[in-house]
């Protein structure tokens, strides 16, 4: 623990240096990074030590704060959040070194690292506290850190937005916290956050908690129906800030739900239920969303959303599991939901640093304007396939394993538990199988339209492949998803102690384990298989080829001798059958001008797609509050004197309530 | 041993079942037609010819046939024929099954999109939006049989099946042998969602996207094409043989033998029928769909 907290303290002073050294940007930036890599360096140990042992480690500071302790506990939940913590910052950390050169020299790269530190660090210790007022000041903390580096570039009007409606859904989240832990201290005195004791609690007020911890965790997280600041937030933010936020920060409200989950303990089965069905609306529609976008990033920021649905269906089946008291259930929906916190950490944050990657090149965001970047940018295209094949859930990338413990929870449950629960297991299946279906599509239009055919526009400057600053944490964090995709075995093992840890108990038999074991070491065994065969083949193409020749030509344009690379199939025609079939949730809205007359001028066409629950929800709703918040304006109208009256008519008003 | 002779006929005869389809809709249509073994001459002379590729191209063109190739292989090793185990079985396999296709898939449309042609990226397209709503009905059917059995693997479910389950459930069986015969044909681009033999690029699903494939490249195409005739038609014959206990070489026979006229059926279909319109392609998923989830619901009742 003490290597731990010797780590904050290196990441807020490294901080604090790089802030006071901001004249001299390498300085700054030497700071930061090495400041970064020490801290992760001592804190990983504990960590590690902590998945490994399951040992929880509670430090409590001597000195009394307002309203309990301040307390701190490391056990083999938050160390399970901790690690990617640490692994995704020093990436993001090596690969901004580069980034913020395309910032040009009045921006001051000193508050960046500033709040980046601190975000780190109040991202550890959200993970970490043990008493919820030092849980809420780690998340204001955190919050703020967030919106000072999404508001980076806040030049831009729309950055300045983004900053702006992050802040207000947060701070809507937070307001649910606030009464979740005023409720649970109730119940748990202190403000303690261990698992409950008394067991006689009113379930009401347990749904109720529940409930709040769903709204407010989830904003965070960006559950829908509270997305909206995603795909926001990720556009404007630098980089590799997007890569942190989407990586670590939104899991902090995965981790504010599961650590509610252990508080309360014994899940009642609709929890269950409820999470499926809201895992499988989030990751549904994420992914439907991405679908009709064309901005890189906004993209992105969507398929976080569905990820966080995938979570949150592994959770849920693990709770149907929980409640049924069928732990092998319950290991395999919340091992998925566990390890698919960590492979998204790693596959999204590696697409994020590719779009910046291709952004610092290209200077567009727009799917439709690049093309052929595979050619000019192949360190780029590599990791980004194998972060598309990853984020697809395909085999034999690490997106595949958690998902396939998903399933494999479903298809147990619907085989063993009473025929009451096949609808909600097949409903688990069937989203799985279309987000499944969908993403691949989605990332098959990413990458084919960005990275392969003919480049679309003619760039000012040439393209050319990053700095290796940039390249490096991407290869690194490619080598995390096929390593964890082909030792799917060993990685489960290192879940088990989290696992535990909200399951409170172990599989009862061993049986149970040697299921999971045995299905997990055929499944790296198939994929091991597949290399080899997949080896062999190319061989075979070898051998084939060697004795023939393979000439060069274009490609075969069906007879028509001028073709343009702006004849080629946009992302927009690529997605347009599904787009088309789920319109009735789309709506996307489309402008066109039709050719007219024998000799047509021009024509054109353009779609539009503004998300349904901004248009239909959001929108409508904070402009009848703007409406009638606009009442109150009266009161404030910038008179001195009139202010100074309101003051004594309080003032009055107390003085006759008191006399009373 | 069983799982190597399954994985080699499968190799072995797998080009058969176009020539067997072929030689039916020949006969529907009063021609002569090719010899069924036109599939292995093709193979065969592509196989000498070199190749041509696209300047546009880089090395993902080449990955799709090879990664199609390898897929449909470590399929045949996950998949139980004649009611003999496959070799590598396990609870969840079919998962693997399945997502190892969604790979090819993925390797495919990105060898389209990499020419750079419009027709090759109109049929990744289509190819993309359609096998979206295939996969859905595959979970839902192997849902069903799961429960059936109280099976977690596909050899589990394949010998779980016995006559009297089969037996009890018809109604079931039945529904999801259509849905999973209506993936069959979506799936391996044939009439009514695709045609194989018309070359008009705007009809054209799955031919066009390798419409710039060629020598050894489109042979491995071809073949894994007939494989997955194969993969497909295995999972109807694996159901459908569990109707009579056999003894396992009859089983075996009985398999291909259901094989061989699976295909022919889908000659007959193919005869029978015209190719849908693409706006109308969905709703026949989604009719299959409603198959399964039906099968489910009846199930449901049963239990």
């Amino acid at each position: 623990m003490e290597y731990l907290l010797f780590s904050l303290v290196l990441l807020f002073v490294s901080g604090l240096a790089s802030l006071f050294a901001a004249r001299n940007r390498s300085l700054s930036t030497a700071f930061a990074v090495s400041g970064i890599l020490l801290a992760a360096g001592f804190g990983i140990i504990p960590v590690i030590r902590c998945i490994f042992s399951g040992t929880a480690d509670m430090y409590s500071l001597p000195y009394p704060i307002p309203l309990g302790r301040l307390m701190i506990e490391l056990n083999p939940l938050s160390a399970f959040f901790i690690l990617p913590t640490y692994i995704l910052a020093f990436c993001s950390a090596l690969y901004s070194y580069s980034y913020l050169h395309g910032f040009k020299e009045d921006k001051s790269v000193g508050a960046y690292w500033f709040f980046y530190q601190i975000l780190i660090a109040s991202m550890i210790l959200v993970f970490l506290a043990a008493n919820g007022i030092v849980f809420l000041f780690a998340w204001e903390i955190m919050t703020i850190a967030s919106y000072f580096l999404i508001s980076f570039q806040h030049e831009k009007e729309q950055t300045k937005k983004a900053g702006w409606i992050y802040l207000i859904a947060t701070h809507f989240g937070t307001c649910f916290l606030l009464v979740f832990f005023i409720l649970l201290n109730q119940i748990n005195p202190d403000f303690n956050l261990s698992p409950l004791t008394d067991s006689n609690v009113s379930k009401i007020i347990l749904n109720c908690l529940f409930i709040f911890s769903w709204i407010g965790f989830g904003i965070k997280a960006g559950m829908i129906p509270f997305h909206i600041w995603l795909p926001e937030a990720h556009p404007a933010a630098p980089s590799p800030v997007s890569a942190v936020l989407s990586g670590i920060m939104i899991k902090t409200g995965i981790y504010g739900i599961m650590k509610t989950l252990v508080i309360l303990g014994n899940p009642p089965v609709w929890w269950g239920w409820f999470l499926i069905i809201i895992g499988s609306v989030s990751g549904i529609l994420g992914v439907l969303f991405a679908l009709a976008e064309h901005d890189l990033k906004k993209l992105l920021a969507y398929h976080s959303v569905e990820n966080i649905g995938i979570i949150t269906l592994g959770l849920g089946t693990g709770l149907i599991g929980l409640s049924e008291k069928n732990i092998l259930i319950a290991s395999l929906g919340i091992g998925g939901s566990l390890l698919h916190i960590f492979n998204h950490a790693v596959f999204k944050s590696l697409l994020f640093l590719g779009a910046g990657s291709v952004y610092c090149q290209t200077h567009s965001l727009d799917i439709d304007h690049s093309g052929g970047l595979m050619k000019k940018m192949p360190v780029t295209g590599w990791t980004f396939l194998i972060g598309s094949i990853a984020i697809s859930g395909l085999p034999p990338l690490n997106g595949f394993v958690s998902e396939f413990l998903i399933y494999l929870a479903s298809f147990t449950g619907m085989a063993s538990l009473s025929p009451a629960f096949i609808m909600i297991f097949l409903a688990t299946i069937l989203s799985l199988a279309l987000i499944g279906g969908l993403a691949l599509t989605c990332f098959t239009k990413v990458f084919g339209i960005m990275f392969l055919g003919e480049s679309r526009t003619h760039f000012a400057e040439p393209v050319k492949e990053s700095p290796s600053w940039m390249t490096s944490p991407m290869i690194l964090l490619s080598l995390f998803c096929v390593l964890i995709g082909l030792f799917a075995p060993a990685v489960f093992k290192t879940l088990s102690r989290p696992i535990l840890y909200i399951t409170g108990s172990s599989l009862s038999s061993i049986s149970d384990w040697h299921f999971i074991y045995e299905s997990l070491n055929m499944l790296s065994l198939s994929c091991t298989v597949f290399l080899v065969v997949l080896f062999l083949v190319i061989l075979l193409r070898r051998f084939l080829l060697s004795r023939q020749p393979a000439p060069y030509k274009e490609t075969w344009g069906c007879g028509f001798l001028f073709p343009s690379s702006r004849m080629q199939y946009t992302a927009s025609s690529f997605s347009d059958p599904l787009k088309k079939l789920f319109q009735f949730i789309l709506r996307i809205q489309k402008t066109h001008a039709i050719p007219e007359s024998y000799f047509p001028k021009e024509a054109s066409f353009s779609t539009h797609y503004n998300d349904i629950f901004n248009r239909f929800f959001y929108q409508p709703v904070f402009s009848k509050f703007v409406k009638i918040t606009r009442v109150f304006k009266g009161f404030q109208h910038g008179m001195l004197q009139m202010y100074v009256l309101y003051i004594a008519l309080v003032l009055c008003l107390l003085l006759i309530w008191k006399v009373k | 041993m069983n799982g190597i002779l399954a994985i080699l006929s499968a190799l072995i005869f797998a080009p058969l079942l176009p020539g067997v389809i072929n030689k039916t809709k020949a006969f529907f249509s009063g021609k002569k037609g090719p010899s069924i073994f036109q599939l292995y001459y093709d193979i065969l002379k592509l196989i000498r010819k070199g190749a041509v590729y696209s300047t546009t191209t880089t090395f993902l063109f080449k990955t799709g046939p090879v990664i199609s190739l390898a897929a449909m292989i470590i399929v045949l090793f996950l998949l139980p024929l004649g009611g003999q185990p496959s070799i590598l079985f396990f609870p969840g396999d079919y998962v693997v099954l399945i997502y190892f296709l969604g790979l090819v898939r993925f390797f495919m449309i990105l060898a389209a999109l990499d020419t750079g042609s419009s027709f090759e990226g109109m049929g990744a397209s289509r190819e993309a939006a359609f096998s979206t709503l295939c996969e859905p009905v595959l979970f839902v059917s192997l849902a069903a049989l799961c429960k059936m059995t109280g099976q977690t693997s596909l050899t589990g479910v394949f010998s779980g099946i016995d006559s009297w389950i089969f037996g009890n459930h018809i109604p079931v069986i039945l529904l999801i042998l259509t849905a999973i015969y209506i993936i069959y044909l979506a799936e391996n681009a044939r009439i009514p969602v695709d045609d194989p033999n018309t070359h008009l690029e705007l009809t054209m699903i799955h031919e066009v996207m390798i419409l710039d494939h060629s020598g050894p490249d489109l042979a491995f195409l071809l073949y894994s094409g007939s494989l997955k005739l194969w993969i497909f038609g295995s999972v109807l014959s694996g159901i459908l043989a569990a109707a009579i206990p056999l003894s396992p070489l009859t089983h075996f026979a009985f398999c291909i033998g259901w094989l061989i006229l699976i295909g022919v059926l889908t000659g007959i279909t193919e005869s029978v029928m015209a190719r849908l319109k693409l706006i109308h392609i969905p709703q026949l998923l989604i009719a299959a769909f409603s198959f399964s989830v039906l099968g489910i619901l009846i199930l449901l009742e049963e239990l």
